[in-house]
């Protein structure tokens, strides 16, 4: 298995205040892998740490085994970012963002991005700032693929797009990973299209590292229990539980554990992922009583 | 990244050069029209300092008075260096405010390589925009200096090196505070009231009285004035005399004395002389110019390389 | 032809084996018929690849399907045979059910929160 990204006791400190913090993952080549949490949780921080926008406080980044700080151009000649908000110089046309990516990536493949751009029937000569919404992520995106890049960061692409630009965005994203060759990693709070883009996970919340792993192993090893008030503290004190919710008579607990549950008591499902992470975002803050939880590939 | 550059710039770059070219148009036919009236004077043998033709008094009088309200209308031209840094300086600061830098950042080009090339460009043009515009007004000036010396605020603010310093000062503290504020209309009001304040007060407390200290003359009436004198900066001069206060008031009783231009003083200067009155000044030499440009423009040049390079580490070590 | 239920709490790859095998049921699909490439099936979900990939393993896995090197993915096997007078016994069965729940007392709502209940827990038995 080779690895994209990987990051050790990764941390970024502005001031006094930590953006994010202890993160240690690996994300494998070949996935598309999600970034989520609420926001301010350290998604920004982490990706631009990754690509080398900014500068660890601590730990190490490593992109294909390269440090994006101490070899830049090796880093950069191989992934591709979409900032937040995907900026683009508005006075430009098209064509000229085409031609500035030409001028500053020595892997810059016209023919994919022309062919992209035309699919997508965005005119060249149009002034950026005159495209829709929908259409200036499309051209971000267009610009960070014409690059070739093995690795892709996206900072919340489609966070303010139509449901509509929404779709396309994913659709021109997944035809993308459908070449082959290529990582992806993004970043959003937005739950509902994650399960059927992604199938690596990350968790993060203030600033921490709460879940890691492919979204199978993921699934296979959390399980949502209901049953009876009474009981829960003996599955609680046998199983690890995220998060547990008590009505008079019954209690829901989700549980990530490797054993089986036995007790007939209690219903034993598989959440859905949206279930697993609102879980792991509902956790307090201060997670001391809690390790992070970091679950291998199962491949 | 020369043409990204360009490109991002194009539109100040096209408006500075408009700027540029109108003030070039109304300076030539303005400039051309002065000539040939300091030509059809014949003033080329007026100039203050040395033995002048009778004619001159008047004649020098006469000119002055015809182009005194252009020349006045000139201290607005000060305001073209701020003008000059302040388009060089906001393409940079508005890709800090839009956030485009991070589009140019995650491109294959390394940080150091994409700020070298923006700001020596932006120097480069704000150098030769000034050195333009100080070639300019030197040649406008030109007959003006030849009366009355360089020294004086009108001439001496546009020519020589000051208006390049002044232009580089002003280009960075648009680009220091719009980096760290990463706001281009602050960064544009901080560096009008910086330069503004730094001008004026420079201009009106320290550099006649402090870069050097002024010479103090005395000389008879009626004599040449020290050299460079009439041509330098004075601040201050009149009548001065040795004898008791109240004799003072007598001799300008006795000689009727109104003072007002020296070369008026002419006509009484004999009964001066024989009340042993003296002319003073307090003044800073023509000979001086160069070394004043020297000072000045090496102030600013030094203000300038402080913030050049804070914003330099600020965007290596504290941007993303 | 596919169609993702973000909400149904099925993983998608699974969503896609289950609407093949039930177009393959009710002769939607026949043997021969050509499934779509993994392209088209991302260009139109915007799903991840891997999950087509994934689906189509398994239904190949199962025999249903069949890859041909350069031409595609096709429909091997049918569903359809033999199931009719199953179903058809069954679904007497499920009419002497709701009858006999009517006679019990139980409105719809109760009914299908029986089934949904009873449903649970088999599937709880298998998944502990």
């Amino acid at each position: 298995m080779s690895i994209a990204l990987e990051t050790t006791g990764l941390g970024r400190r502005y001031g006094s205040t930590w953006a994010l913090r202890d993160c240690s993952l690996v994300i494998p080549q070949g996935r598309v892998a999600a970034l989520v949490g609420p926001n301010g949780a350290g998604k920004t921080t982490l990706l631009q740490l990754a690509v080398g926008v900014s500068r660890p406080s601590v730990g190490r980044v490593e992109v294909f085994g390269w440090s994006p700080h101490e070899q830049p151009l090796l880093v950069l000649a191989r992934v591709g970012f979409v900032a937040q908000d995907h900026p683009l110089y508005r006075g430009f046309t098209v064509a000229e963002m085409l031609r500035m990516g030409r001028k500053l990536n020595p892997r810059w493949d016209d023919t994919v991005a022309l062919e992209r751009l035309d699919r997508l029937s965005i005119p060249l000569g149009q002034r950026v700032g005159k495209l829709s919404g929908g259409q200036q992520a499309q051209v971000a995106l267009v610009l960070a693929l014409a690059k070739r890049p093995e690795l892709l960061l996206l900072d919340e692409p489609v966070a303010a797009l139509d449901p509509l630009a929404r779709r396309e965005f994913l659709q021109s994203l997944m035809d993308a990973v459908a070449e082959g060759g290529l990582t992806v990693l993004l970043s959003s709070h937005i739950l509902a299209d994650l399960e059927r883009v992604c199938d690596h996970l990350v968790i993060l919340s203030a600033s921490r590292v709460h879940l890691a792993g492919d979204i199978d192993a993921i699934t296979a090893h959390h399980r949502l229990v209901t049953g009876p008030r009474d009981t829960a503290a003996r599955i609680a004190a046998r199983h690890n539980v995220v998060q547990a919710r008590h009505s008079d008579r019954q209690s829901t607990l989700l549980v990530a554990t490797e054993q089986a549950i036995s007790d007939p008591a209690w219903l034993v499902e598989v959440p859905s992922l949206e279930e697993i992470v609102l879980a792991y975002l509902g956790q307090p803050t201060s997670t001391s009583t809690q390790p992070t939880r970091r679950l291998e590939v199962a491949s | 990244m020369t043409w990204l550059t360009w490109r991002q710039q194009r539109l100040e770059a096209l408006l500075g050069a408009a700027v540029m070219a109108a003030l070039a148009a109304v300076l030539v036919i303005t400039g051309r029209h002065i000539a040939a009236a300091y030509d059809h004077a014949r003033l080329a043998a007026c100039s203050l300092g040395h033995a002048q033709p009778n004619s001159c008094g008047d004649n020098v009088l006469h000119f002055t008075a015809r182009f005194s309200s252009l020349v006045n209308l000139t201290t607005w031209l000060n305001m073209v260096p701020l003008l000059i840094g302040i388009l060089v300086a906001a393409p940079i600061v508005l890709e800090f405010e839009h956030g485009t830098h991070r589009l140019a950042w995650t491109q294959t080009i390394t940080r150091r390589r994409w700020l070298g090339t923006r700001l020596t460009l932006a120097a480069a043009a704000a150098i030769a925009a000034a050195l333009a515009f100080t070639l300019l007004m030197t040649w406008w000036r030109g007959p003006f200096d030849h009366l009355a010396g360089r020294f004086d605020t009108g001439a001496f603010d546009f020519e020589g090196a000051v208006p390049i310093a002044y232009t580089l000062f002003a280009a960075s503290v648009v680009l220091a505070v719009g980096t760290v504020l990463r706001r281009t209309l602050p960064a544009i009001a901080v560096g009008l009231v910086s330069f503004l304040v730094l001008r004026l007060g420079i201009e009106g407390w320290i550099r006649y009285q402090h870069y050097l200290a002024p010479l103090h003359k005395t000389w008879p009436v009626g004599t040449p004035a020290p050299a460079g004198e009439a041509t330098g900066y004075i601040t201050s001069n009149g009548l001065t005399f040795t004898g008791p206060p109240g004799a003072g008031r007598q001799m300008i009783q006795a000689c009727n004395v109104t003072y007002t231009d020296p070369r008026s003083l002419q006509g009484v200067s004999a009964c001066l002389r024989h009340h042993h009155a003296l002319q003073y000044a307090i003044y800073q030499p023509a000979s001086r110019f160069w070394t004043f440009q020297a000072i000045e423009a090496g102030i600013f040049l030094a203000l300038s390389l402080i913030l050049v390079a804070t914003t330099i580490w600020w965007v290596n070590h504290r941007l993303t | 032809m596919f169609r993702i239920d973000d909400r149904s709490g099925v993983p998608p790859y699974q969503q896609l084996v289950q609407q093949v095998r039930q177009a393959l049921r009710v002769g939607w699909l026949e043997v021969g018929d050509q499934l779509p490439t993994v392209r088209d099936a991302v260009a139109q979900l915007a799903i991840n690849p891997n999950t087509v990939l994934k689906a189509y393993r398994e239904l190949e896995y199962e025999g249903l399907i069949a890859g041909r090197p350069g031409q595609g993915t096709f429909v091997t096997k049918t569903l359809a045979d033999g199931s009719v007078k199953r179903h058809a016994a069954l679904r007497r069965g499920l009419e002497r059910w709701f009858a006999a729940a009517g006679e019990a007392g139980l409105d719809e709502e109760s009914i299908v929160a029986l089934f949904e209940t009873t449903r649970r827990l088999r599937r709880s038995k298998e998944v502990a």
